[in-house]
């Protein structure tokens, strides 16, 4: 008897210790509109999706024939309890971005910044809270770390512009808000767009920037770098001063930074292309998976799930609590027969395949648990100024909705 | 008189990765791909890490001809090499002895992804550089907004400088879609899908636009990705043409 318990316990230990862990891999499909496929029968994903902090908005372009040219997905969990993705309208134009950290406000490229409650209740009638930031290409922003609860800093990064003709560095701007009498944020000032880099001398010209999500680092490719290698690297920035901080050795797609977690430094996530073997005996394929790339190990790893023929594209997120959601095609088999499913993937990257191969000492963590998740949302939602319903998914603050 | 074309070089400063020091059967992978490579001396460029100790590298060997490596410090290495119709992997056991080899056929020159008689594929590339022109191979995809709309812009200054321009389609988006989303923003262009082992390989897809530079029949060994505006292009363009001479 005593080695039958011996032989259970540490099975009850270890299913004991994962029992709240979030699922290593969720597959959320589009429902209403955003599911309706093309003339060409394939659904839209659209582009430059940018993932909010709880992973239940995606702010995505080039969204399809059958909404706006930009739509704000929600991810919501319906009354069979099953996870889905719908589309709301909106008036702004390609490319939009959030206001990264926070995403208290999602801003139009002309500089409109919108806040999400607005465009769920009004969509395209939705108003803007003001305009203001700068313009450009890659055009990126984030919300300062601030210890004034009555006033907010957003720093904007931009690429060159297409009206210069003249060779430009990458340029910043912060807006300023103040809390009114109502307790609501509104503009107060912005300053003046700065050049940054200039210490990096004839390295300064980069493309693909993207900005961190508290906006005191940022990543690119540097256009002509010393070393005669272009790489996609990590500059911190100080003042208008750049300071490489990471180098990964190779370019990736566009990089896109993760939450810092306890004193580590911020990961960062990209799409890459990578040559595997298929499932299929014979049969390489190309998969275009996300890779996250750990900047205290200094490695990255693939993440991804090989069984269901996933195709992601190219703009990958990461929550508050660490997970990974993006955008992607895959297989479902229906009846014995692989049918095509669209819509988004939320992925554990410490359950991944990749990562579980690191020893015990070098795993950053296990995997991240329901509670943390939950945290996220309860802290988003506050932000949002939104309430959700009993089970946390369905926004109830008088939501036009959707499926429209 | 036909032009010699290199595909890839090592120039000074932009010498490739070297292979780690140290992986298993590090000596016996090497001697296997000497057996089967006529060049030796291979460029290698170093592909992202996939976690701890593995290593991706992949070298040139001819037009249409690459090898793949992946590398561990505790597993035996994979040696693949490819080619438009096929690629054959090699594994090797513990004992660094050769154990499988399987053959197949590379995603995107499956027929009904790209078709080599008609799209853009390395006899194409191997023609264009062996021209001796000097000129820009040009990679967009409706997936990838600025790749379409700014394409006018950046062809205009790169015809304006003398460069010739070859626009090339992102081989994964059916072309009918690249083609209505070209119409929506009213863009008069409509370029050959990529069908090119070699662009592959060098990771042309990997985003959008994304720029190869030929010039005096050989082929830049770096690619330019995402945007820039014309007097950075030109003057980059410049210093890589003077590294090709």
């Amino acid at each position: 008897m005593n080695k039958l318990l011996i032989g259970i316990l540490p099975i009850f230990v270890s299913s004991s210790s994962y029992a709240q862990c979030i699922a290593p891999v969720e597959y959320v499909k589009f429902t209403g509109v955003a599911a309706q496929p093309e003339s060409n029968g394939s659904v839209t994903l659209g582009t430059y999706s940018r993932i909010s902090p709880d992973g239940k908005f995606v702010l995505r372009s080039i969204a399809g024939s059958h909404t706006s040219k930009v739509t704000l997905n929600e991810i919501f969990t319906n009354t069979n309890g099953k996870k889905l993705a719908r589309s709301y309208n909106t008036r702004m134009d390609n490319e939009a971005f959030p206001v990264q950290g926070t995403w208290r406000y999602v801003v139009d490229p002309g500089g409109d910044h919108y806040q999400p409650k607005e465009i769920l209740n009004k969509q395209k009638d939705a108003r803007k809270s003001f305009n203001g930031g700068i313009n450009g290409f890659y055009t990126a922003a984030a919300e300062l770390p601030s210890l004034d609860p009555n006033s907010i800093k957003i720093l904007s990064l931009s690429g060159p512009t297409t009206s210069n003709n003249e060779a430009t560095e990458l340029t910043t701007a912060v807006v300023y808000l103040k809390k009114n009498s109502s307790g609501q944020y509104e503009f107060d000032k912005e300053s003046k767009r700065t050049s940054i880099c200039g210490n990096l001398k004839n390295e300064k010209m980069f493309t693909m920037p993207m900005i961190s999500v508290d906006g005191t680092e940022f990543s690119a490719v540097p256009t002509s770098p010393a070393n005669g290698k272009p790489s996609s690297r990590i500059y911190k920035l100080e003042g208008a001063n750049c300071i490489l901080d990471d180098d990964l050795g190779f370019i990736t797609a566009k990089t896109i930074f993760g939450f810092a977690r306890d004193g580590k430094k911020a990961p960062v996530i990209f799409m890459g292309n990578s040559v595997m073997d298929s499932e299929e005996v014979g049969k390489k394929i190309n998969v275009s998976g996300v890779h996250y790339y750990d900047r205290d190990l200094k490695k990255s790893f693939y993440i991804g799930d090989r069984s269901t023929d996933l195709q992601v594209d190219a703009f990958p997120g990461a929550t508050k609590d660490g997970r990974i959601i993006v955008g992607a095609k895959w297989k479902e088999i229906q009846k014995d027969v692989p049918v095509e499913q669209s819509g988004y993937v939320i992925m554990d990257p410490f359950q991944s395949e990749s990562m579980r191969k690191l020893p015990d000492h070098m795993r950053p963590k296990k995997c991240i648990t329901r509670s943390e998740v939950a945290a996220a949302e309860k802290e988003q939602a506050g932000i949002y100024g939104l309430t959700f319903s009993e089970n946390q998914s369905n926004p109830v603050s008088g939501s036009a909705a959707t499926n429209r | 008189m036909k032009n010699i074309v290199i595909l890839i070089l090592c120039i000074s400063s932009h010498c490739l990765a070297q292979l780690p020091e140290s992986f298993l059967c590090r000596k016996e992978a090497i001697n296997f791909i000497n057996g089967k490579s006529t060049v030796k001396n291979l460029n290698w460029v170093k592909q992202r890490n996939d976690h701890n100790s593995f290593q991706v590298f992949r070298a040139q060997i001819h037009f249409n001809e690459w090898i793949e490596l992946k590398t561990d410090l505790k597993f035996a290495p994979a040696i693949s090499f490819f080619n438009e119709k096929k690629y054959t992997d090699y594994k090797l056991n513990s004992n660094c002895e050769l154990l499988t080899s399987t053959s197949g056929v590379l995603d995107i020159f499956q027929n009904e992804l790209v078709d080599t008689s008609k799209d853009f594929t390395s006899k194409d590339l191997q023609k264009l550089v062996g021209s001796g022109k000097s000129g820009i191979i040009y990679l967009y995809s409706p997936k990838m907004t600025y790749s379409m709309t700014e394409f006018s812009r950046i062809k205009k200054g790169l015809m304006k400088s003398g460069y010739a321009l070859t626009a090339l389609m992102d081989p994964y988006v059916d072309p009918q879609v690249t083609a209505t989303f070209a119409k929506s923003l009213d863009l008069q262009f409509k370029g050959r899908r990529m069908a090119s082992l070699d662009l592959y390989m060098m990771n042309g897809l990997d985003h959008y636009p994304t720029l190869f530079f030929y010039s005096n029949n050989k082929l830049y060994p770096h690619k330019l990705s995402g945007i820039h505006d014309e007097k950075n292009i030109k003057n980059l363009l410049a210093q890589w043409k003077a590294e090709l001479k």
